[in-house]
């Protein structure tokens, strides 16, 4: 059987259960994206039942359908010019009177509707008793009861559509009457507006209802009336002169008088549809809230849940973090075996698997981090969160708002800047996107770890630490002057509903987790993944550059001296130089100085002392002595000479790849920018890695892997760190990574910041404000640490 | 409808636990906007819940809980009678 395809659309007040609903419906299969030309989220999903096959539209959380904000035009406008076949206007059952008042609207744009009455549970405990029948008649639409959390009522409501599509239950939305005066101003506009504008415009917008909002002074409507051309234009002088009259009889305005009898409809059909039958007034929200914003109890709180998400976050993260890291690592392992051709093997397994391994690492700590904020934003903690710090950030020009994406910000900084939608007043929203940028996201904690721990082994926790609070103590600061000199005026009021604390469903968090940290997913997959070939590119090429040492010779005579050196021990012996390594006596001289070396590693770990492991093999040495005369003194001989050997090389091989990377594209392009950041400390090699963080920050820390010639496994980390001590300070260290910290942020946040903010001069002034603020910043650390005798 | 200014008095300094009447809201349309959206207007019925300093309020207005700062919620003119 064919399915007839059906769009149907969903539209109900924040913190209705919405979003609930709507995953209820569509499980995963969902899409979410932007209304085009604006940046109002836009979810759609399907959904399949036997005779239908249902697009599922949400729209964004609104209290009515007015034009003074975005998502509210987005969302009538949907409704009126999209003609979804059914809206499924969800309705807070235990906040039933205010949910009303956008009910009221929805159904004076004369579109077939179906009320999902959610939270029948909730409405139950406060005692509502919902005559579902009669306030269907009340308003003339289905009512389908429903708990959209457990997934109640789901049925039901796919029933109703499609018994209303299939034509069997019409539906025909009661419309509000309003006062005499207003009525009859609304009648003769309509005939007005029937003559004045064209069958198309009236098919998606209905005359009656744009009698209503010309005669509200709605400026949407207005503006796309005006520009019709109509080539008669009285019907803007014929508002007027009815909206003065009602101005002038009434005493008040359309526009008060029109909500307030919206109000009073609602009002009226809650308290005649609903019997109160007990007062439950101290619910468990009202107590928690008591408690959790007093003014003694919520700061202390507050501290210590946002404390306690970062501890859970890099706690619970280092486990799965492991296994990533090990699973690239042995990726790399496999494909440098299977792989024969030099130059693609170092592409796949250095350039992409180093690199997007280096990134996917940060995965379960981005997704726990994204876990405890769906978790902070499902139980309702959020908005209380926001309302407690309103304070702080109003003191630093910011909204109590701006919290949640400087929140997000410490996870990446994409989803946070996204998340900057909650700010209703522009100015706030740039200044917030602005500084957001300064969060220290997860992609820069590698930086910080690397550093801190070759230079500040003792003290890396409180090195890291401190990053973290220059971030926010800039970016508050940062806040402060963006109010007082490019954003001047006012951040919006403070109002926010508190939504009552509820019990997140574990389906709501995972979808919620899952939509942020796919776009860390999808970035490791794109950008990071063409940059770090880049990178490679640039810092392998050219292949065979001209040295200013013949590497191939010295090793050679390397090699020679070796030989020489093994044969001067051999001949006592009566050996040939390639048999040392097989004689007997040297090769039980090796195993005991293997178990030594074993023992005295993990006792120096313990800082035990060594003295009792040391005499074990000297006796075990001088038993294998006394066996085999004379060997001794040449097995000492013979040790020394093998680790001067393999020092040697390994000396050449880095010298070699240091001066080849310093040959590479990348080394010119870093030579050339270097003078720039000399005055921060600063030589070639930062440079370079700083060039290559504009990808992605994630990136310094491999880029300096691949300059110093070092792979990724714990053991060349440790070598990555000596050779970074050799060529840095402590003091250009920490100069490095508060650079790090402030400077450009990766092409990712960029491209968001474009896309929020629609302005490219913003963009520009993002990327260029930072960079230049980290300048300023470490020019001062190092230059300051030097006068103080630091460096 | 006769407004008595004596009887009005900012939000902020309403009594904590009891109902009061939204007498006016002193603003532009955005901010009446905003609070109508919430179910805040003229002749509704608040209460404040808590206060946390400086004006800063979570009132109660049927069965939403709202938080305001004190940018707005001195704005919000109730009745001042002790019946």
């Amino acid at each position: 059987m064919k399915r007839k395809s059906c769009t149907l659309c969903i539209v109900g007040n924040p913190n209705s259960g919405k979003t609930t609903l709507f995953n209820a419906l569509t499980g995963a299969r969902q899409h979410v994206g932007n209304w085009p030309g604006v940046t109002v989220e836009k979810k759609e999903g399907t959904v399949v039942t036997d005779e239908f096959n249902f697009k599922v539209v949400d729209l964004p959380g609104i209290y009515s359908l007015t034009a003074y904000s975005l998502e509210e035009v987005v969302s009538r406008d949907f409704i009126l010019t999209e003609h979804p076949d059914i809206v499924i206007n969800i309705v807070d059952a235990s906040n039933l009177e205010r949910n009303l008042y956008l009910t009221a609207q929805i159904l004076e744009l004369g579109v077939p509707v179906i009320i999902a009455l959610n939270m029948m549970d909730e409405a139950e405990k406060k005692g509502f008793d919902i005559k579902i029948p009669l306030l269907e008649k009340l308003l003339g639409v289905p009512v389908v009861t429903t708990i959209a959390s457990r997934g109640t009522g789901k049925k039901n409501l796919l029933e109703k559509t499609t018994a209303f599509l299939q034509g069997k239950t019409p539906i025909a939305p009661r419309k509000i009457t309003y006062r005499k005066e207003i009525e009859a101003a609304l009648s003769r506009l309509q005939g007005r507006i029937e003559t004045t504008f064209s069958k198309d415009f009236l098919h998606l917008y209905p005359p009656r209802w744009l009698a209503l909002k010309l005669l509200e002074g709605d400026e949407d409507v207005i503006k796309k009336c005006h520009s019709l051309n109509l080539s008669d234009k009285t019907i803007f002088s014929e508002v007027e002169k009815e909206a003065d009259k009602i101005a002038k009889i009434l005493g008040d305005d359309p526009e008060t008088l029109i909500a307030d009898q919206r109000y009073g409809f609602a009002s009226g059909a809650f308290h005649e549809a609903v019997k109160l039958k007990f007062r439950d007034r101290i619910s468990v929200s009202d107590q928690v809230d008591k408690a959790l914003t007093s003014r003694i109890l919520g700061i202390p709180l507050f501290i210590l849940v946002i404390w306690g998400a970062f501890q859970l976050t890099f706690t619970l993260g280092e486990i799965p973090m492991n296994w990533i890291a090990s699973l690239f690592n042995g990726m790399g392992n496999l494909f440098s075996h299977w792989i024969t051709i030099e130059w693609l093997r170092s592409l796949i397994v250095d350039g992409i698997i180093g690199g997007v391994g280096s990134v996917m690492v940060f995965l379960p700590n981005i997704l726990i981090l994204f876990l405890i904020i769906a978790l902070l934003e499902d139980t309702g903690y959020m908005a209380r969160a926001a309302f407690i710090s309103d304070r702080v950030m109003h003191f630093f020009g910011l909204h109590g708002k701006s919290f949640i994406p400087m929140v997000i910000g410490f996870g990446c900084n994409v989803p946070a800047i996204m998340a900057t939608r909650v700010l209703e007043n522009n100015k706030d929203r740039v200044i917030t996107i602005l500084i957001v940028t300064l969060m220290s996201c997860s992609a820069r904690l590698p930086i910080y770890v690397l550093f801190a721990g070759a230079f500040f082994p003792k003290h890396a926790g409180n090195v890291v630490f401190s990053i973290y609070l220059l971030g926010i103590v800039l970016a508050v600061v940062m806040a402060r002057i963006f109010r007082k000199v490019l954003l001047p005026g006012e951040s919006a009021p403070f109002v926010m509903e508190l939504p009552p604390y509820r019990l997140p469903t574990l389906k709501g968090l995972m979808i919620h987790m899952w939509d942020r940290g796919s776009m860390y997913v999808q970035k490791a997959g794109t950008i990071i993944l063409a940059g770090s070939v880049l990178i490679w590119f640039l810092s392998s090429y050219p292949s065979h550059p001209k040295f200013s040492v013949d590497y191939t010779h010295l090793l050679k005579t390397e090699n020679t001296r070796h030989q020489t050196a093994l044969a001067n021990i051999a001949s006592p012996l009566n050996l040939s130089p390639d048999a040392l390594k097989d004689f007997t006596p040297f090769k039980n001289y090796e195993k005991a100085q293997r178990i030594f070396k074993k023992e005295s590693s993990v006792l120096l770990q313990k800082q035990c002392d060594l003295t009792q492991s040391l005499k074990t093999r000297n006796l075990s040495w001088h038993q294998i002595e006394e066996q085999y005369p004379g060997t001794l003194p040449l097995y000492r001989q013979y040790e020394r000479e093998s680790i001067r050997h393999q020092e040697t090389i390994e000396d050449l091989a880095s010298r070699r790849s240091a001066e080849k990377a310093s040959l590479s594209y990348a080394g010119h392009m870093g030579r050339f920018a270097s003078p720039i950041l000399a005055p921060l400390g600063f030589d070639w090699r930062n440079t370079i890695a700083l060039i290559s963080g504009l990808v992605a920050k994630e990136i310094v820390v491999g880029t300096m892997g691949v300059i110093y010639q070092v792979g990724e496994s714990s053991h060349e980390n440790q070598k990555l760190m000596e050779n970074l001590r050799k060529h840095m300070t402590p003091l250009t260290a920490y100069a490095f990574m508060v650079f790090c910290l402030i400077y450009l942020p990766c092409i990712a946040t960029i491209g968001v910041i474009r896309r929020e903010l629609n302005s490219w001069k913003w963009t520009f002034f993002s990327a260029s404000y930072t960079t230049v603020l980290a300048w300023v910043v470490s020019f001062v650390i190092f230059q300051g640490g030097k006068l103080l005798g630091l460096g | 409808m006769r407004r008595d200014k004596t009887r009005e008095i900012p939000l902020p300094f309403a009594p904590p636990g009891k109902e009061v009447k939204v007498i006016r809201i002193v603003g532009g349309e955005g901010m009446k906007h905003r609070l109508m959206n919430l179910a805040i207007h003229p002749g509704s019925r608040i209460k404040l819940l808590s206060a946390f300093g400086r004006g800063r309020l979570v009132v109660q207005t049927g069965e939403t809980r709202i938080a305001l700062g004190r940018g707005i919620s001195y704005h919000i003119m109730v009745n001042n009678d002790d019946n």
